[in-house]
């Protein structure tokens, strides 16, 4: 009984402890909508609707991501509400000056305009290639996919629509071909987009890029300041607010119920043990005992046995009193505690392994080892029953 | 049965009569096959070609793929089939050191090509940073000595693929029955997980049938449930990943991994759902995309926490067993009867470790002081220990290991440590991403050995001796295709190139979020309390699980649970015993399956196969 009202309350504590710690992860804080507080900056975190009356179509009062000025506000508090979710943080980045931007990472990629990277003929194209590509306004590049020798055609990269090749037109129409029927036309972008097995079939240049969430450390600071940049967009960290972590009671209560849960389950433990005549102990003890006879007499007769013999031999034993006590460990560390059990299975299991390395022997036909394996097992037996508590 | 080839010397993985020996002498002189040239070779040979192909798959599909299954396969094919001598153990200690020389691929590509991505690549001190790797990979191994016998003899965690590949290898003595049982298990993971990556190479694959809801990789069962009317909230993902691995997973773990389902629900259909509904979540996030944020933000940094606290209270309760195993230990070894390296290769290893993450931190720091290199040594030294020992407890609970999670935290502590010097960063978590990897797949593979009765001592001597091969290894081939990229693309890594490098990718982006001061470590602490507190509840591994599950995406979590949830019907209709002895072997076969074809589809991409 008090085993499975522990096991429930390990559970609800489990379930509450990660709920709350997961609650200290949550996108929003809730403000009061009091005149006196300072909202500006803030962002409401969701739509808010006003239901006057039950049944009418609900009124809208402010789109979520909406600046918590004083219009809304005024709506809110006109609408009851006396307080409201905005988003933490209100912005996912901010703009700071360069100066201070060391130790922060760019909320986005940032093109270095001067400074040029070199993607080599044979790079894969991939749908940031081609948004860099597009950025820096290239029109085209000259693409080819797999082992296909496409290598003259030109993949388009503007989102016009594909237009026929018009006459007299000096590009080649196999460089150009704007027609989706062409087997020259490979879209890059859009809906048509198909990137697989593409690689460049020249190498261009594009200007260099810091990508997003790139740690902004010395250099690149420097990197970004020779571009005359003064500001840079860098991602708002919010550090963990213990006041802010509403759920922390209920992440404390969780303890408490584990805790009871701890406390419960160790005396339901001491309870069996001393109560239920140690059933499972005497049991276990039964099952050394019979492994040693086994042993022992295998030991005894092992030098006349062949392998075949002792191959049948071992597998009974292994299937049996030893099979009992391995499946048993957990009822007899309860038992004989940490220390008490690795006294008796620390030998248990060098005995074991001796009488595997029997059976392996026997199998492979080692008839000597097999017999040597078998007899040096028993004292291993013997001496973990010897190790088992004689009360 | 086969009669051995030979069998005339003794054997001396146990004590010889008189004065005890060097604990040297018994590892080479075996009557039984076990430590032999051709297992070695075939190990290292294995190794460092998978080593080289994951690698090269990692950087450009995003995941490693463990290669212990592929190892045991191939060695029983090659020892036993090919040179018709190979034992048991013997393939057992050739798959030990393959995938020790391949394993610590994930620590270096989630890490290093991140110097590329933020184009410090000039400012790397090449030779450190493979000595800081290769440091990490061998401290990796010796840090297993003292927790082998906690993991493996008294937790005895179910280590899936360790088990898997045990069923491998024992095969030939378990019956023509149980070796059809586990052929089908293969075949049938191969079956069902070909056609989740058939489409690029054939063309075709599970979205080709055109059914509504099934995608290549997955199934999404709220689209029908929807279709059907029923009430379903939107931003609860229920997509099944179609995994046959994960299933087979989830059976072998049993009644105990019904935690990680447990929390993976959690995470999916109660905070997502109720933080959506509470407007928790920004309302430009539709409820489509509402799991994903959450897993972000929310339950990501949660469970990273709940892992680190749940690890941290378990092993302090922990102590008093494993100082009771290191007692143990050194009692034996003064007998000269022990089946583990000696505590005095622990220390050593700890040492040298310490003294080459300091001189290599020392030599990155442009302007730091020796002290400052001290403590990063000493701290990465330490945090080497308790990571590899969270990663092989994940691995040995659920055969996941969150060794992403574990690389962004490792950097951050680092950035941390350094004063946000990235290069020292980003070179240290390398070292110690590779340490909790090897950690990870030594235990699996000291867990094999344990069912097929390998000598520990053994194996952990080769794996002493090869883990500084992998490093090596995947470093050269992260440096040559950084130099083919370069030449061929204008850039060594990332968007545009063929080598993306997703997972440095994202550490990238991390980076700059924690150097900005954007790190959820508010969400980290409240996990690591909820977690240490779970694991006052004397049920062994709860936070670490529970903190698992809530870092894991639900779509691997769904068939996990559904086996463990199988196995627990089958247990009780047809009795433990039964399950053990014949639903195993083909779980072990769907986990085997599945990483067979997954190697062999990396393979044909990598090669450029596709329609």
């Amino acid at each position: 009984m008090k085993s499975g009202i522990s096991n429930w309350l390990l559970v609800i504590g489990v379930i509450v402890g990660a709920l709350a710690a997961a609650g200290s992860k949550k996108a929003y804080r809730w403000v009061e909508l009091d005149p006196s507080v300072d909202l500006s900056g803030e962002v409401l975190y969701e739509t808010v609707e006003f239901q006057r009356v039950e049944g009418e179509k609900p009124l809208l009062i402010a789109e979520g991501g909406a600046a918590l000025d004083a219009t809304v506000v005024t709506r809110l508090t006109n609408s009851n509400f006396e307080r409201i979710r905005v988003r933490h943080p209100a912005r996912d980045a901010e703009t700071v000056p360069i100066a201070e931007a060391e130790g922060r990472v760019l909320a986005h990629a940032v093109t270095v305009e001067g400074e040029t990277d070199e993607l080599r003929q044979g790079r894969i194209v991939t749908a940031d290639l081609v948004l860099r590509a597009q950025e820096a306004g290239v029109e085209s590049i000259r693409v080819k996919r797999g082992a296909e020798d496409d290598s003259q055609a030109r993949a388009l990269l503007t989102a016009e629509p594909p237009l026929p090749a018009r006459e007299g037109d000096p590009r080649d129409e196999r460089y150009w071909g704007r027609d989706p029927k062409s087997k020259n036309y490979v879209p890059l972008s859009g809906p048509d987009a198909n990137l697989k097995d593409l690689v460049l079939a020249e190498t261009i240049e594009l200007p260099r890029r810091l990508k997003q969430n790139s740690f902004l450390d010395a250099e690149r600071l420097a990197l970004l300041q020779r571009q005359g940049l003064e500001q840079v967009d860098v991602s708002v960290h919010v550090p963990f607010d213990w006041n802010g972590w509403t759920q922390r009671w209920y992440f404390l209560a969780s303890i408490g119920i584990i805790g009871a849960a701890i406390a419960l389950k160790r005396g339901s433990r001491d309870e069996a043990v001393s109560s239920d005549g140690g059933t499972p102990a005497a049991a276990l003890h039964g099952a050394l005992e019979e492994l040693v006879r086994e042993s022992a007499r295998l030991a005894e007769t092992a030098s006349k046995l062949d392998a075949e013999a002792l191959h049948a031999a071992i597998d009974p034993i292994h299937s049996g009193a030893l099979y009992r006590l391995v499946e048993g460990k957990d009822s007899a560390q309860a038992s004989l505690g940490l220390i008490g059990y690795a006294h008796v299975y620390g030998p248990l299991a060098t005995g074991e392994r001796m009488l595997n390395r029997a059976w392996s022997a026997a199998v492979d036909g080692y008839v000597e080892e097999a017999r040597e394996c078998a007899e040096r097992a028993a004292p291993h037996f013997a001496e973990a029953l010897s190790a088992w508590p004689k009360s | 049965m086969t009669p051995p080839p030979n069998d005339p010397s003794p054997d001396h993985s146990g004590p010889p009569a008189g004065k005890p020996a060097r604990w040297t002498s018994g590892i080479f002189r075996s009557r039984y096959r076990e430590v032999t040239w051709e297992a070695i070779v075939f190990g290292v040979v294995i190794g460092v070609i998978m080593n080289a192909a994951i690698t090269y798959s990692g950087l450009k599909i995003g995941f490693t793929i463990g290669g212990s299954a592929i190892a045991a396969v191939l060695g029983w094919g090659v020892l036993r089939g090919l040179l018709k001598k190979g034992t048991i153990v013997e393939t057992n200690l050739a798959q030990t050191v393959a995938s020790t020389v391949n394993t610590s691929n994930s620590g270096v590509i989630f890490t290093v090509p991140v110097l590329f991505l933020l184009g410090l690549q000039a400012q790397i001190d090449v030779v450190w940073l493979i000595a800081a790797c290769m440091a990490g990979a061998t401290l990796g191994v010796a840090f297993i000595i003292p927790t082998r016998k906690q993991m493996i003899d008294l937790e005895r965690l179910r280590f899936p693929t360790g088990t898997a590949v045990a069923s491998v290898l024992r095969s030939p003595g378990e019956g023509v029955a149980k070796a059809k049982v586990l052929l089908l298990g293969i075949l049938v993971s191969m079956v069902v997980f070909f056609f989740t990556q058939s489409q690029d190479v054939f063309g075709f694959g599970y979205a080709s049938l055109g059914i509504p809801g099934v995608d290549n990789e997955t199934i999404d069962v709220a689209h029908w449930i929807q279709a059907a009317g029923l009430p379903w909230h939107p931003s609860m993902q229920f997509t099944w990943a179609i995994a046959p691995f994960a299933l087979g997973a989830g059976f072998i773990t049993g009644r105990p991994g019904l935690v990680v389902l447990a929390g993976g629900l959690l995470a999916g259909f109660v905070i997502t759902p109720l933080a959506y509904e509470w407007g928790w979540i920004p309302p430009e996030v539709g409820a489509e995309a509402a799991g994903g944020w959450a897993l972000a933000n929310m339950n990501k940094p949660l469970g990273i926490g709940l892992l680190m606290g749940g690890a941290l209270v378990g092993l302090l309760f922990a102590f008093p067993a494993i100082g009771a195993a290191l007692k143990s230990m050194r009692a034996a070894s003064a007998k000269g009867d022990s089946d583990e390296l000696p505590l005095s290769v622990l220390y050593a290893s700890i040492g040298i470790a310490f003294v080459v993450l300091f001189l290599a931190a020392n030599a990155t720091l442009a302007e730091g002081s020796m002290g400052q290199a001290a403590l990063i040594a000493l701290v990465g030294t330490a945090w080497m220990w308790f990571a590899g020992i969270v990663i092989a407890q994940c691995t040995g609970m659920t055969d996941w290991s969150p060794i992403s999670g574990m690389a962004l935290l490792t950097v951050m502590i680092c950035l941390v440590l350094t004063g946000n010097h990235v290069i020292s960063a980003v070179m240290i978590g390398a070292a110690v991403c590779v340490s909790i990897t090897e950690c990870a797949d030594m235990m699996q593979d000291l867990k094999t050995g344990h069912l097929v009765g390998g000598s520990p001592l053994r194996q952990q001597f080769l794996e002493l001796c090869v883990a500084w091969i992998g490093p090596g290894v995947c470093l050269a081939v992260v440096y040559v295709l950084a130099k083919n990229n370069m030449d061929s693309f204008g850039v060594y890594f990332g968007e545009g190139t063929t080598s993306p490098a997703p997972q440095a990718a994202a550490l990238e982006g991390a980076i700059d979020g924690i150097r900005g001061g954007s790190a959820p470590v508010s969400l980290y602490a409240m996990g690591g309390v909820l977690g240490a507190m779970l694991s006052f509840s004397g049920i062994a591994g709860l936070g670490v699980l529970v903190g698992l599950s809530m870092y894991l995406p639900l779509m691997y979590l769904l068939p996990y649970g559904l086996g463990c949830l199988v196995q627990m019907t089958l247990a009780r209709a047809k009795g433990a015993a039964w399950t053990e002895s014949w639903g195993v072997p083909f779980a072990a076969g769907m986990i085997v399956g599945e990483g067979l074809l997954g190697v062999i589809f990396a393979i044909v991409k990598v090669l450029g196969g596709g329609a």
